[in-house]
């Protein structure tokens, strides 16, 4: 061989050698960062389970939860009924002319609308749900459905309608169908042209019904556009126009173009006698503004809200259709005529808006316009205070009946479709013999429910308060809506002119009222409380201002309907009331803790000063945005940024600055106390007491190494500890119900699987034959059904279904506020109204809790907007704040037993949520009691900054008590990218070559080390676990391999290299011997 | 100066080229990231440069192979190190929750850098003297 091949040859060897051995160090490395995840994408354990049987004694019962299942199949089945249980109670009838529903089974129909499909499931992101066994439109319209033998085989059944077969071909099936992400949003249905010219267009005449099913989509990450059109650095993130959004006006939330011209053509069509009826389904989280459906150039019969209806709320739906079953949901928010006319949309950051202030720059931040997260410049004014959704919509209509002054104009009908608590039934209902008795610090409610109608049916009786709104709260700055609702009660199946009481136990607690300026608490103001039966929200005014005397006559039309005043109970507060000063929970005192949280009481504010909706200026306070010249103009509030919040946003994670030496003694760690986690569960089922000095004997058998490790280690899953035998936990999403196959141990699953399945240990034929866990419907049709029960039986489903999957943790439920329907992530949250979502989170929690699956309820708080979702800076009174939305985690908590929380990833101020001390310590722990771990969101995004600059250090909030757990698998011990620049290893004792002198922080770990492990033994996580049980570290395969690989090509690279060189040295020294 | 050229190849040429491109790109990735610094990694920054000057250095001193096996080596280091760093955020897009595009910095800074390397590479494999060197 020539030399000078040769050498060609050895440079290509050492190039192709070199190349392959520095990329699989770098994949090393990257798989090292991320061991879990890798090790769990190869389907093993890093962690491997063996028990260790003892030579003498009996055998232990290792199974500490009880299911009300025998097999996997069971549990399926019981999901599906289940869910249909919770679809036909939760879908909402809105509109029913003419007894146009029910229809005859069998009927001939027609199918348009861009769902048809196109089925709207679940949402994406946390709230996606497994759709591999669900039924769609279609399937259930033919009769699809499932049977107990094989609950994954659809069974085919009579059919429900018989669906235009060549319409259905040949445009329901091209229809694009609707799509969105955070970039793009398209409703994607065709246009009535389009429609008309397809084969099967012409045989409508044949089929009675025209059935339009339209969506809108949701999810995680994005929220809605409410136009297409912004303004550079006036509100918009990069003046871009949102791409192929096909909207009217580019709002999502309206019909868009071809959707009106289809039902204008059925319209059409149905004068000239050839369809004879439209309903319409509204199968989305996020309802459309709904102005159109008493508008008579549209035609529509009938129209239902359907939620997304999670893998078989088809079937439940069709059965409403046809009457099978009765429909009995009320709305669980305000169905707005008009979005323009929802004065929250002004200062809400839909997909398009992003309120940044202006001279954000003056400070060193940055607008990341490429990520559309800008963690330091954005913020949002919760302007509305307490009026929200139907807080607002009912207020100011009482306010403009008894014609208060600067109430403004005015048409409630205009504004409201339909009210919050709004439903129709087959059957019509009558309230009657209204009592309220007060016992100690209950009041006991009774309302006589009459069927005055034909059909057998339940209704939901719906109570709310009315509190005074007198010259103390205007002095102190409470604001007050007309009503509010404070609790509520489902009938049974109630037959014809039967009649059933309903009877509600109404919890005093609700009465007070958060008083920041007066008394800086929680307390029950002197005077007259009305408690009021009612139908809707809307009736409760009517029947509110009826006992006030007004009627329609005597407001010259303003009051739109005769109230009933014998739905009102009244009762007065002589003098101030402080019992609720204290914590039901834990009897301790409630104060104020966030005055950084109102612009006007923040001490960094500036030349800041926000107005907030007042019932005494509503023509002053509210704006309301408007469409002109082709753009929405949002009134949002501006303001500026000050040197203060600079500094607090950047010293909060600065470990540097947070961080001090003391001369706190450090724990002990590694001790070879003898104990297991095990031995903390005592025979009768109860546990060690979590303040018990047992504990510390417990934690001394930690080592440092365990201890950074399980801190670092919370992505979906709490680590394993060999020390003491603590397993490692599953933990996932979400929402919307568990999300898993059952299979074995780990393997699958979104990020590490099943840890520990019931399925796979008593050895179930059907574990890895892809039977998975329930879809349910988005929580808005939860929270629709106004039924406690159904949530229980929801709750113990998702329980039911971790323990049979193996997971002992569900990140959910969502409690955060539907705070206007163009939240992305409405799909995941029950309600506008935080009473309405906590009791009926409460005993889904409270079930999920009681098979041993820890809930971690998210996104606690204020995490109402997605597109600026990181970081953004939300200012709120804090009245507004604890009774619009701390409300449902603190009813979840307290009343629904869960156990953990995710905070979100927004700010409180300037404070982020997972930094904050005062929400976590005084909010979460003092007042509702929360005993377990307070856990990030997707820690990466906060404190690695994947998405804009990092704003949370991981360290900081664990030393500060605001986090124990990040939600994140960091290596080993990953830097903080924030200020500080710094690992836990920094601040290690000396006897683990750390510098020493950080007591504190190493307590605070070890604090947070123990919530996570009291929660992990509380859990079905130990379940298989005896106190002959122990885990081992192991060295898993693929470590071998890649180890393997690195090792030989490091050799080859070597060895070429060896081989280059050599031969260089020997064509050197025979040239120069020449 | 003529007599310095005289003696080199096209190779040379192709190392001043690749040598240029490997400081614009550290300059383009500097300019992309500024404002992020979390997706900066100052050593692929400061290698790549050094890549560059030193096979130019080496290029002058005559020693052009070393020059080119180092602009190699060094526009290697820095795509590592540029993945190393950067790969949370393609995981991000990949997931597709919070972002579903790539965005222009990262596109760009992932083409000059590759762009870079390859031209490196093939550039090892390129006479850069005229005088042959084996026979």
């Amino acid at each position: 061989m020539k030399t000078k091949t040769r050498r060609t040859l050895q440079k290509a060897l050492i190039a192709f050698f070199a190349i392959v051995f520095a990329f699989l160090l770098l994949a090393t490395e990257i798989a090292y960062e991320n061991k879990s995840m890798v090790t769990g994408f190869f389907g093993v354990e890093d962690f491997i389970q063996y028990e260790i049987i003892e030579e003498e004694g009996e055998e232990k019962n290792t199974e500490y939860f009880e299911s009300q299942y025998n097999n996997i199949r069971e549990v399926v089945y019981g999901g599906y009924q289940i869910q249909l249980e919770e679809q036909v109670e939760g879908t909402v009838l809105l509109k029913n002319d003419n007894n146009a529903l029910p229809l005859t089974k069998g009927s001939k129909v027609s199918l348009f609308g861009n769902a048809a499909n196109s089925t709207f499931f679940g949402a994406s992101g946390s709230g996606g749900i497994n759709t591999s066994n669900s039924i769609s439109w279609e399937q259930a319209f033919n009769g699809q459905y499932y049977g107990p033998e094989d609950p994954k085989a659809k069974l085919d059944g009579d059919d429900y309608f018989v669906i235009n077969p060549d319409l259905f071909a040949n445009y329901n099936k091209k229809a694009t169908g609707a799509s969105s992400s955070t970039t793009s949003v398209r409703i994607g249905d065709w246009s009535w042209e389009q429609i008309q010219a397809v084969n099967g267009y012409s045989a409508i005449e044949e089929y009675d019904t025209a059935i339009m099913i339209i969506k809108r989509t949701g999810g995680e990450g994005y929220d809605l556009p409410a136009t297409s059109t912004t303004t550079k650095r006036m509100y918009s993130i990069d003046g871009t126009s949102t791409s192929s959004n096909d909207g009217t006006n580019g709002d999502y939330l309206q019909l868009s173009p071809n959707e009106v011209s289809v039902l204008k053509g059925l319209k059409a069509e149905k004068d000239a006698g050839r369809v004879n009826k439209i309903v319409l389904i509204l199968n989305m989280a996020s309802p459309i503004q709904l102005n159109f459906l008493d508008d008579a150039s549209y035609g529509v019969d009938a129209c239902l809200w359907t939620g997304s209806v999670g893998e078989y709320g088809t079937v439940a739906v069709t059965k409403l259709l046809v009457g099978e079953e009765n429909f009995s949901g009320g709305a669980s928010m305000t169905l707005w005529a008009d979005n323009l006319n929802n004065p929250v949309n002004s200062n809400f950051s839909d997909q398009n808006y992003y309120f940044q202030y202006e001279n954000y720059e003056d400070f060193g931040f940055n607008e990341m316009t490429s990520s559309y997260q800008s963690t330091f410049t954005s913020y949002m004014v919760y302007q509305e205070g307490m009026y929200l959704g139907y807080k607002y919509t009912e207020t100011r209509y009482e306010d403009y009946v008894m014609g208060v002054q600067k109430v403004g104009d005015y048409n409630y009908n205009e504004v409201v479709a339909y009210p919050f608590g709004y439903g129709m039934s087959y059957t019509t209902f009558e309230f009657s013999n209204f009592k309220v008795a007060k016992n100690g610090r209950t009041y006991e409610v009774s309302v006589d429910v009459k069927n005055t109608g034909n059909k057998a049916g339940k209704t939901p009786v719906q109570i709310y308060i009315a509190k005074p709104y007198g010259e103390y709260e205007r002095a102190n700055q409470i604001q007050v809506p007309s009503v509010q609702l404070i609790d509520f009660g489902k009938s049974g199946v109630i037959q014809p002119n039967d009649t059933e009481t309903v009877k509600i136990n109404v919890d005093e607690k609700y009465f007070a009222t958060y008083d920041t300026f007066g008394a800086g608490t929680y307390v029950i103001t002197p005077g007259s409380y009305q408690l009021i039966a009612a139908a809707n929200a809307h009736d409760a005014v009517n029947n509110l201002l009826a006992y006030k005397n007004f009627t329609p006559a005597s407001t010259s039309g303003r009051m739109d309907a005769t109230g009933d005043k014998s739905l009102v109970a009244n009762f007065n507060y002589a003098s101030m009331d402080r019992t609720y000063s204290y914590s039901t929970a834990t009897g301790n005192l409630i104060q104020n803790s966030f005055e950084f949280a109102d612009i006007n009481t923040y001490e960094g504010r500036g030349n800041n000063q926000v107005t907030y909706y007042s019932r005494d200026d509503w023509q002053g306070t509210v704006k309301l945005s408007t469409y002109s010249s082709g753009r929405l103009n949002k009134p949002y509030v501006e303001l500026t940024m000050t040197q203060e919040m600079a500094n607090e946003l950047r010293d909060q994670m600065d470990a540097e600055k947070v961080i001090q030496q003391d001369e706190l003694a450090y724990p002990t760690y590694g001790a070879q106390n003898g104990l297991q986690l095990i031995d903390f569960m005592h025979e009768d089922g109860t546990y060690e007491d979590y303040d018990s000095m047992l504990w510390d004997k417990l934690l001394d058998q930690l080592t440092w190494d365990e201890t950074v490790t399980l801190l670092s280690q919370g992505r979906h899953k709490t680590e394993s500890l060999t020390s003491i035998t603590k397993p490692g936990t599953g933990d996932e999403n979400g929402p919307n119900g568990q999300s898993h196959n059952y299979n074995t141990p780990s393997g699958s699953g979104n990020y590490n699987g099943p840890k520990n399945p019931y399925g796979h240990r008593i050895g179930d034929p059907d574990v890895g034959k892809g039977y998975s866990t329930t879809g349910f419907s988005s929580n808005g049709v939860l929270a629709s059904t106004f039924n406690k029960e159904i949530a229980e039986k929801v709750g113990k489903q998702i329980g039911e279904e971790g323990l049979w999957g193996g997971t002992a943790g569900l990140l959910g439920t969502g409690l955060n506020i539907q705070r206007t329907p163009y939240s992305g992530r409405t799909a995941e949250y029950y309600s506008e109204d935080a009473m309405l979502s906590g009791l009926i989170a409460a005993p889904e929690t409270a079930a999920t809790e009681s098979m041993g699956v820890h809930c971690y309820i998210k996104h606690c708080a204020m995490n109402e907007s997605e597109t600026a979702r990181h970081g953004v800076q939300l200012w709120i009174t804090e009245q507004a704040m604890r009774e619009n939305y701390f409300r449902a985690f603190e009813i979840a908590i307290e009343e629904g037993n869960a156990f953990n929380v995710m905070t979100s990833f927004s700010r409180i101020g300037v404070w982020a949520v997972a930094n904050s001390v005062p929400f976590a310590q005084d909010f979460l722990r003092s007042e509702c009691g929360l005993p377990g771990i307070i856990e990030t969101d997707a820690a990466g995004d906060m404190t690695d900054g994947a998405h804009g600059e990092a704003y949370v250090s991981r360290i900081c909030n664990v030393y500060t008590g605001a986090t124990d757990l990040n939600e994140y698998n960091y290596s080993r011990d990953f830097l903080d990218y924030t200020n500080g620049k710094v690992k836990y290893d920094d601040f290690a004792p000396t006897s683990e070559g750390g510098p020493g002198g950080y007591g504190l922080l190493a307590q605070r770990m070890r604090e947070s080390a123990k919530r996570i492990i009291y929660a992990t033994l509380t859990s079905n996580a130990m379940c298989g676990y005896s106190s002959n049980t122990r885990i081992e570290k192991i060295m898993v395969p693929w470590e071998y391999t890649v180890q393997a690989l690195n090792i030989t090509f490091g050799t080859l690279t070597g060895l070429a290299t060896l081989w280059l060189v050599a031969d260089v040295i020997v064509t050197a020294t025979k040239k120069k011997n020449k | 100066m003529k007599g310095f050229l005289a003696k080199k190849n096209f190779g040379f040429y192709v190392t001043l080229g690749v040598a240029l491109l490997a400081i614009v790109t550290a300059l383009v990735y500097y300019l992309n990231y500024a404002n992020l610094q979390r997706f900066l990694s100052w050593p692929a920054v400061w290698v790549l440069v050094g890549g560059a000057v030193g096979a130019l250095l080496l290029s002058i001193v005559h020693l052009d192979e070393l020059g080119t096996a180092l602009l190699a080596v060094c526009s290697l280091v820095a795509l590592l190190l540029f993945i190393k760093i950067i790969y949370n955020y393609v995981v991000v897009v990949l997931v597709g929750i919070d972002l579903n595009t790539f965005d222009a910095a990262f596109l760009s800074s992932t083409v000059l850098l590759v762009l870079t390397f390859i031209g490196s590479l093939v550039n090892v494999f390129l006479p850069q003297k005229k005088a042959q060197e084996d026979k």
